[in-house]
């Protein structure tokens, strides 16, 4: 497809474009469902496409096509931006970038396209089956879904980047019901499960099977168990709940697309302002928060952006001070800052968005058996269940499937329903325990939404446990 | 406060514009394809493959124009044309996506999910693909909306950006214009075929640097639905109404939803509380409550596809006839939808609910409506005491705890202190926290207006829902602005 996008290019290059840029994308995707032993989700697709966005005088246009010989794309994207050139928001200056000449691809064991359906449909069902054998469990799931995206990117300014990237990951729910109530667990996360860029590796690693018993005696134990009394306690979180915590509440307001406006009529704003950055405390002196695509294994690992920008690493809160942005070429340089490789489009026929690859709370020095014998009386939290967050990510309330009160260094009473809430400088302000680098783990968050028409990106968050005081707690009853 | 205006029929008159620079606008195709073209191409491709299969056509043809700080930034055109094939091989079943018409391609995707089908364990419950059907009426696609032009939307914006400026305001938003292709062929004989338009328009007015905000927003079948002019002043006048608020204790108190709040809920409680799945799994709160009084008399809410207030659907993604179905009837749980899997399940019928093909087996509620009212919006002000006025919600989440519908949330765009009848002022926004089959049996009031509003996370669905007076809301906390 090279030629063809760079025929795309040429041709908006001798009609004057200020800049052009051109995707192609071939996306397979593969997911599997599987309940109580039966395959109820079953279902491949690969979808090929072509994405061109133009600047004209200041003003973008978009146009995509799934016929890849439609090379008129390009003079449909350039007829957008012309159209609604006297209405726009000019563009001032794109920041300048080396035009890279690239390839990049995820490192993969096991190629999960590869493998066996067999293979892959007998764990599901068999781990789907064990989970529905447990006492009051009213159904057993288990998923695995795969991405493999080729893409080749070409500008005007000369970059040409191919990279493919594959996505992996799954996981198992057990949901019960009785005693008036339903409740389920899920391992390793809720919501689809945990997800990294890998092969197949990833599913096998974590030995779905292992964690059955367990999976589904708490299920059915959160039936019985009280719901967590109203009330101001010490919070440890770990686990993908920590990830989502930083996701919603770091990960969001440092998109600078958010936080200029232009993002304002579906997601909302950000309390980060720019006349905060760089001075303003967002968290106590143990938070020191990272964006990095270069983890390996990260769901938000990657090797550019889709605007031709290779992603990086950088610290946006250093010691608890809020010291940068997530950028795209044009916000970067309109605000003066450093470029970091985070626009990205869902699909060919999406225009790339400012968006998350890995947000990290970077480890501290504590051991987690040292933490948790620091902390009688605390609530211990892991799995998700719900979230919400206000439209300038302050105000947040997260729900979780379980939480545990630590007496004497161990998960003690076991509380159902329970949810946290709290304004998100003050939260952070209040952690004072981050654990140590064997303890963190990048964990990946497979659906995050943003964007008209709406857009799903694939992210990660590094983590381990951490301690934050005195935060209201009860349960959604 | 005027705060909610029965907008429709009156036509958006956007003038053919010219592009900077003096010359013709260019027009901007639409790559559409013919019904008979996708019909022929999906029934060469099931004589060719043989078997049971079915194939699912998809064409979307979407233009964006999104805005912020009262300029455009975002313009997009998006085709995009997919074939689904789904292969039952027994009562096993196999599905395989790929965006392409061609025989080779349909051929491929028959060939991939029938071997798919293969290794899957056999869906007792599935009796096999639809049987021919018999459609009701749909409306014809809005001309308009198919011959869409980025330079008609720019020009229906550019005086809106300058009524938000008189009031010192900016406007943030969309336009989008989508026209959807649907075909359903199956090797059982049964051809469906559904073009819809949708013209969604969106309006955030906000003061430059923070401040007040307001939010207007409505969509329909074209532009002809909408009056945007009067949606912009909406947004702008609760805009300035929302400047300078203040604290208001969290607390149990009356509560004035607008179109725009309702839908945020009730684009919830088709997965939580109205699938086949949902009653199954336990998760709804319908559960074991059919035929019983769950919320007060005004309250009646059901799914018609046919309806064409709404954003019409005629069959589901099996091409099955959609059967209206009442959730709740007069305040009385009556039944939920099921796809042929839920319904052998629940022991019932296929409603033509059917999810998208690779879905887990359902019922997707997508043409959703609550029955209007008697009441204005204004009379709702009139008759509350003490209360809030919300516009809308922010990142709602119903997923708290399921079997009571336990949901929370943040006001947005607009929240007011409402007082002996009057609306004394603005209020900083507030989190809740509600049972929300506990809350329809707090409404008082339905409103007699209805807004239409569109699913945000896919081309199809939509809510068509009046303003709602409940006599208890619980608000959990308050923001800083």
């Amino acid at each position: 497809m090279k030629p063809a996008l760079q025929e795309i290019l040429s041709s908006l290059k001798r009609k004057k474009v200020d800049y052009a840029d051109a995707r192609y994308v071939d996306a397979m995707d593969e997911t599997l469902g599987a309940r109580d032993g039966v395959l109820e989700v079953n279902t491949r697709g690969r979808s090929r496409g072509i994405g061109v966005r133009v600047l004209w005088k200041g003003s973008w246009g978009f146009a995509s096509t799934g016929d890849l010989t439609d090379l008129a794309v390009g003079d449909r994207a350039l007829a957008v931006a012309q159209a609604t050139a006297h209405a726009s928001a000019p563009v001032a200056r794109l920041a300048e970038v080396e035009p890279a000449q690239a390839t990049w691809r995820t490192p993969v064991g096991k190629d999960p396209f590869a493998v066996p359906l067999e293979k892959k449909v007998a764990l599901l069902a068999s781990v789907s089956a064990a989970l529905k054998k447990g006492k009051r469990i009213q159904a057993g799931d288990a998923s695995y879904s795969a991405y493999k995206t080729r893409k080749i990117f070409a500008s005007t300014e000369g970059a040409l980047i191919e990279q493919e990237i594959t996505e992996c990951g799954g996981g198992m729910t057990a949901t019960a019901a009785g005693n008036g109530t339903m409740q389920a667990r899920s391992y390793p996360s809720s919501h689809r499960g945990d997800f990294v860029t890998g092969g197949w590796e990833h599913v096998e690693s974590m030995k779905l099977a292992d964690s059955v018993e367990r999976v589904r005696d708490e299920a059915a134990q959160l039936l019985d168990a009280p719901d967590l009394p109203e009330g101001t306690y010490d919070l440890i979180l770990r686990g993908p709940q920590l990830a989502l915590q930083i996701h919603e509440s770091c990960g969001h307001p440092i998109e600078l697309d958010r936080v200029l406006g232009t993002e304002q009529s579906l997601a909302g704003g950000s309390f980060l302002q720019p006349d905060k950055l760089g001075r303003f405390r967002y968290g106590s002196g143990y938070v020191t928060i990272t964006l990095d695509g270069t983890i390996q294994g990260g769901l938000g690992s990657y090797g550019y952006d889709d605007e031709g920008v290779p992603t990086s690493r950088q610290t946006v809160i250093d010691g608890g001070v809020f010291t940068g942005y997530l950028t795209s070429r044009e916000t970067a340089a309109k605000m003066k800052l450093k470029l970091n490789g985070a626009m990205r489009a869902d699909s060919w026929s999406r225009i790339p968005l400012i968006r998350m690859m890995n947000i990290s709370l970077e480890p501290g020095t504590w051991e987690e058996d040292e933490l948790l014998a620091d902390s009688e009386g605390a609530i211990l939290m892991d799995v998700n269940k719900s979230w919400s967050i206000d439209d300038r990510r302050l105000n947040f309330q997260f729900g979780c499937e379980a939480a545990w009160q630590i007496r004497r260094g161990k998960r003690a009473k076991l509380f159902r329903n329970p949810m946290y809430s709290g304004m998100t400088p003050q939260f952070w302000g209040s952690c004072d325990a981050v654990c140590s680098r064997p303890h963190w783990r990048v964990w990946g968050v497979p659906n995050c939404g943003k964007g008209i028409p709406g857009q799903t990106a694939r992210v990660g968050h590094g983590g381990a446990p951490a301690r934050f005081r005195k935060v209201k707690m009860g349960a959604s009853r | 406060m005027s705060v909610i205006r029965k907008v429709k029929k009156k036509a958006a008159k956007v003038p053919a514009k010219k592009a900077a620079g003096g010359a013709k606008a260019p027009a901007v195709a639409v790559n559409g394809v013919s019904r008979d073209a996708v019909l022929s191409a999906l029934r060469a491709g099931i004589r060719a493959a043989g078997g049971d299969v079915e194939l699912l056509f998809i064409g979307l043809h979407t233009g964006t124009t999104r805005f912020a700080a009262s300029g455009i930034h975002q313009n997009m055109m998006e085709t995009d044309l997919t074939v689904t094939a789904r292969v039952a091989v027994g009562r096993k079943l196999g599905v395989a996506t790929l965006n392409s018409l061609s025989r080779g391609d349909i051929l491929s995707a028959i060939r991939q999910a029938r071997e798919s089908a293969k290794c899957a364990q056999p869906l007792r419950e599935f009796e096999g693909f639809a049987g021919r059907q018999t459609y009701g009426p749909a409306p014809l696609p809005d001309p308009g909306i198919v011959r869409q032009d980025p330079a008609d939307r720019a020009a229906a914006l550019v005086p809106l950006f300058a009524t938000a400026g008189r009031s010192k305001t900016e406007l943030h938003g969309a336009l989008l214009a989508r026209w959807t292709q649907m075909g359903v062929v199956n090797s059982n004989g049964l051809e469906a075929w559904h073009e819809g338009t949708m013209a969604d328009a969106q309006f955030i007015a906000m003061d430059p640097g923070g401040g007040g905000s307001g939010y207007a927003a409505d969509a329909g079948r074209g532009w002809g639905a909408l009056d945007l002019p009067t949606l912009a002043e909406t947004a702008v006048k609760k805009c300035v109404l929302s400047r300078h608020p203040r604290d208001l204790d969290p607390g149990v108190y009356e509560v004035i939803l607008e179109p725009a709040a309702v839908a945020e809920i009730f684009a919830w409680l088709p997965w939580i509380a109205f699938s086949g799945r949902s009653v199954e799994d336990g998760a709804s709160f319908l559960k074991d409550k059919f035929g019983t009084q769950i919320a007060t008399d005004p309250v009646t809410i059901y799914d018609d596809g046919l309806d064409a207030e709404g954003l019409p659907l005629p069959f589901d993604f099996e091409g099955r006839a959609k059967k209206a179905v009442y959730f709740v009837d007069k305040g009385v749980a009556r039944e939920v939808v099921h796809d042929v899997v839920s319904a052998a399940r629940a022991k019932s019928r296929p409603t033509g609910h059917a999810p998208f093909p690779g879905m887990a087996p359902a019922g997707a509620a997508m043409n959703l409506f609550v029955a209007s009212g008697m009441s204005s919006v204004e009379e709702m002000i009139a008759q509350t005491r003490r209360g809030v006025l919300v516009t809308r919600f922010h990142y709602l989440n119903g997923l708290l705890n399921p079997p009571v519908a336990m949901f929370t949330g943040m006001t947005r765009d607009g929240a007011y202190w409402v007082e002996d009848g009057k609306v004394r002022h603005p209020i900083r926004n507030m989190r809740w926290t509600n049972s929300i089959a506990r809350a329809l049996q707090c409404v008082e009031l339905v409103g007699r207006d209805r807004v239409v509003t569109p699913n945000s996370w896919s081309p199809f669905g939509s809510a068509t829902v009046p303003a709602l007076k409940l006599r208890e809301w619980q608000f959990d906390s308050k923001t800083e602005f």
